[in-house]
């Protein structure tokens, strides 16, 4: 079966006052269908830069090296632009954004936003729209459904509008969504209540879900798999379950470690994360690590497979 | 400080508006010993009156046979000199106004604003004319008219930004560490305050000029024989379109300058915003 | 042991509220309510809870900026409430907060050396000289290079500018701090690496901290007691391990019911199972 993204080999750079910087530089990510992939990384890691390549939305000045990104058996860079906007986004790949008070356009009601999407994209009459965006809101547990659409934006509390956002998403039955950290911005309890409603929804509408976070906390407890990103490039992909109990890759190892539930004391990782701008030779993550050996410093690792199944980019499994 | 100046350089319109405000600057201070007749300020030499560009007089006499490159030279003093002074009296008298409206709030802030108001609904050229009048046209009643006038911009631009830096994280951060109301204000509030006070300072200063321009076009300014460019082409209506250099080089003198100060302050709001927005 | 270092006694505070002028009056809204919490010295006290809990509002009013509207506040046994802002910060000097942004807590036009030395200068070192001695001593503390005194805050990382603001209230020799969220934000790596320092810092300078937060994993990690709030009550107030393992108010429950553990997926009953004694713990004389 082939899986519902494949994100292969990713490289992309992006030209700064400063010079080149390799935000991607070997990134993948493989998501199987009807599951959740959880994409974790630290800040800098490229992991907003992943989401805009497969959206299409990179900045401008940013340019892919190389690498595929595979939707549904179609290679998503050969699209132009237009060919996006009519045929994928939206349509075939929902988008749930970070922020839904900056998502969301303050002075136009709910209704007409949500409304305006499926216009372009979904078939149906009017009537039709309103009726699914109702059914999606009742589904969401968004109180008073009917009348939620003439509301306008501030009117609601902030993990009303995330689940407004997360129905916006759905409302032209897409088969992959996309989540930046959604929760982020959330209480707790909210946080807890979106997560379980995101795990619902995936079960029920058959979608794939790519969710970005850096809280292993909401991995372990949302999603099947997992994929960690170091500096712009995937050190260890696996299911969540394996890598949690059974982490190979000394930066997973190291990430997990300072977890407060797993901390026996706080440490931290040594040294700092490269520069986009300025790439060690050899393997990126060799100046932090516990278990350096010479060769680490002279060629980068290749993939290697770990005992838990886990892919690994680490000299010490391939 | 190296980073912002690297980026303006970057910005070739912005230093387009420097070099022609420097050079301009060079103009007014060294006018006098860079006009090839500085002594046609004043005098006149009637034989060799409208006469058209040539190697000797390179834009031209005017109709009392003075020389226009160097009355458009020394013309360069004293547009900087009326610009200088307005936005300077405007400075000082809104800025402090616009600290003091947005730092307490309350019925003094209200006041002060709800006048700012009026004031801002006073049409500077109609406050000239009226001015003009009651103390007889000259170059002070111009510049009291434009400086009475220009004061509310600052005052609102100082207002917002100090309400608004008022209520930011480092000033709460201050008064936890136990910093009084001058030292917050004059030393925090002020310097943030500052850059877009500095970019409105800049563009109006190109205004003032224009302004200034306009005013002694009507006479209502700068009297003769002030090498004053508003005033020379004043002085030109009645001799075109055939003497068409008497008008056009002061015409071409008021649109470089004006331009230069409005491309530089373009170039300087755009480094001194995002610097200060984005954090971290 | 003698008394809290600092107690405070059925405090509220009221905020918002209009008064009708020409516009329609506003109630204001119980942010704090009938609120009392004891500190004892050297201990962390985690108040944990949501937005809107009110927590933060608690913090500002114990440092002083936010005025109580009824209760006491005891620092050493003094009473200290119902001053104003600029007079509560002068009498509970021993009281120092850190912001939860660190680098909107600096003033971008000033460099840190004189940032930090502006502290001082407020609270009467009138040499320039010993100032900047202190300065630099402080930032060798924190684990910062001396040299960087020079920098502006926009030339730090985000990890530096929180050392950049301990360093400032450390220099004032608070013995209390309040902390507002200092780990929300921040990656996995940095936030243990900043516990780690605020460890060490309350171990060198002998300080008690009121640690806010809503992450339960860190607070089950760090703090000693935990005092839970919600809509401006606290609702449970122990010893963090007894609070986490054995959850008295529905409230608690729900809260550690909702956070995300690396165990995974819930447990039937949701609890902390099989937890470990916090990092940071003291052990009590």
């Amino acid at each position: 079966m082939i899986p519902a993204l494949d994100v292969r080999n990713l490289k992309v750079s992006i030209r700064t006052d400063e010079g080149i910087a390799r935000v991607l530089d070997d990134v993948g990510v493989t998501l199987e269908r009807g599951r959740i992939v959880g994409v974790v990384g630290e800040s800098g890691c490229g992991k907003s830069t992943l989401i805009r390549a497969v959206m299409g939305i990179l900045p401008k000045g940013a340019n892919v090296d190389a690498g595929e990104i595979w939707f549904e058996g179609e290679n998503l860079l050969a699209f132009s632009e237009n060919e996006l906007n009519e045929r994928v986004r939206s349509s075939r790949i929902g988008f749930i954004p970070q922020d839904p008070l900056l998502a969301l356009n303050p002075v136009f009601k709910v209704g007409t936003q949500l409304l305006e999407v499926m216009r372009w994209h979904a078939a149906g009459s009017r009537r039709d729209h309103v009726a699914r965006l109702v059914m999606l809101l009742k589904r969401m547990q968004v109180p008073d459904p009917e009348t939620a659409l003439e509301r306008y934006p501030h009117q609601f509390s902030g993990g009303q509008r995330q689940r407004l956002l997360i129905a916006a998403a759905l409302a032209c039955a897409p088969q992959l969504v996309i989540a930046d950290e959604p929760t982020t911005a959330l209480d707790v309890t909210t946080q807890h209540q979106i997560l379980l409603l995101l795990r619902e929804l995936v079960a029920e509408f058959g979608i794939s879900l790519l969710f970005v976070t850096h809280d292993f906390g909401v991995v372990a407890e949302l999603c099947d798999d997992l994929c960690v990103i170091y500096a712009g490039q995937t050190v260890e992909a696996g299911t969540v379950e394996s890598i949690l109990q059974a982490p190979s890759h000394p930066y997973t190892r190291a990430l997990l470690a300072c977890h407060p539930d797993r901390a026996t004391s706080f440490v931290g990782i040594p040294g700092m994360v490269p520069s986009p701008l300025a790439r060690p030779a050899g393997c990126l993550f060799a100046p932090r690590c516990g278990d350096v050996r010479p060769v680490c410093r002279e060629a980068t690792p290749g993939q290697g497979r770990a005992r838990s199944g886990a892919a690994v980019r680490c000299v010490q499994f391939t | 400080m190296n980073a912002l100046v690297a980026k303006l350089a970057r910005d070739l319109p912005a230093m387009l508006g420097l070099a022609i405000v420097l050079f301009v600057l060079l103009l007014a201070v060294f006018g006098p010993w860079l006009a090839p007749y500085p002594g046609d300020a004043s005098a006149s030499h009637l034989l060799r009156r409208l006469k058209p560009p040539t190697a000797d007089f390179p834009f031209g006499t005017d109709n009392l046979g003075r020389d226009i490159f160097s009355r458009v030279i020394l013309g360069a003093r004293g547009a900087l000199a009326i610009a200088l002074t307005v936005v300077g009296a405007a400075m000082v008298i809104g800025v402090p106004l616009g600290l003091l409206a947005g730092y307490r709030g309350g019925w003094l802030s209200e006041t002060i604003m709800r006048v700012t108001d009026v004031v801002l609904a006073i049409p500077q050229l109609v406050l000239a004319l009226a001015l003009a009048q009651l103390m007889s046209p000259s170059l002070e009643s111009a510049m009291l008219a434009l400086s009475l006038t220009y004061w509310p911009f600052f005052t609102r631009i100082v207002y917002a930004e100090t309400r608004r830096l008022s209520s930011s994280m480092f000033v709460d951060a201050l008064r936890g560490v136990g910093a009084g109301t001058p030292r917050i204000v004059f030393l925090h509030i002020l310097p943030n305050a500052l850059s877009p006070v500095i970019v409105r300072a800049t563009i109006g200063l190109g205004f003032t000029i224009l302004v200034a321009a306009v005013l002694g076009f009507l006479g209502m300014g700068a009297t003769p024989p002030a090498p004053d460019w508003g005033l020379a082409i004043a002085e030109s209506r009645t001799y075109l379109p055939r003497a068409w250099w008497y008008a056009t080089f002061p015409g071409l003198a008021i649109l470089i300058t004006v331009m230069g100060f409005n491309l530089l302050g373009d170039g300087l709001r755009d480094i001194v915003d995002p610097r200060i927005r984005r954090s971290r | 042991m003698s008394g809290p270092i600092l107690s405070v006694r059925d405090l509220s505070v009221l905020l918002g509220g209009r008064r009708g002028f020409l516009r329609k009056p506003v109630p204001p809204v119980k942010a704090v309510n009938g609120v009392s919490l004891d500190l004892h010295e050297g201990e962390i006290l985690a108040l944990v809870g949501e937005s809107g809990s009110g927590k933060t509002t608690l913090g500002r009013t114990i440092l002083g900026l936010q005025r109580e509207n009824a209760g006491e506040i005891l620092l050493d046994g003094k009473s200290v409430a119902g001053l104003s802002p600029e007079a509560a910060r002068r009498a509970r000097n021993a009281i120092q907060y850190v912001h939860q942004d660190a680098g909107a807590a600096l003033d971008p036009w000033w460099n840190i050396g004189r940032t930090l030395a502006e502290g001082l200068l407020i609270h009467g070192v009138k040499d320039a000289a010993e100032r900047m001695e202190r300065v630099r001593a402080m930032l060798s503390a924190v684990g910062l290079d001396p040299e960087s005194a020079r920098r502006y805050p926009h030339e730090f990382s985000g990890g530096q500018l929180r050392r950049v603001l301990l360093a400032r209230i450390l220099l004032l020799q608070p013995r209390i701090l309040i902390l507002d969220e200092p780990t929300s934000g921040l990656d996995m790596s940095v936030q243990a690496t900043v516990l780690n320092l605020l460890l060490d810092l309350r171990k060198r300078f002998s300080l008690t901290y009121l640690f806010i937060s809503h992450d339960l994993s860190v607070v089950a990690r760090l703090a000693d007691r935990v005092a839970i709030m919600h809509l401006g009550r606290i609702v449970e107030t122990g010893f963090a391990k007894d609070v986490f393992a054995r959850p008295a108010h529905s409230y608690t429950r729900e809260l550690l019911n909702a956070a995300p553990r690396l165990s995974g997926r819930r447990t039937s009953d949701g609890m902390f199972a099989g937890q470990t004694a916090p990092v940071g713990a003291v052990s009590r004389a």
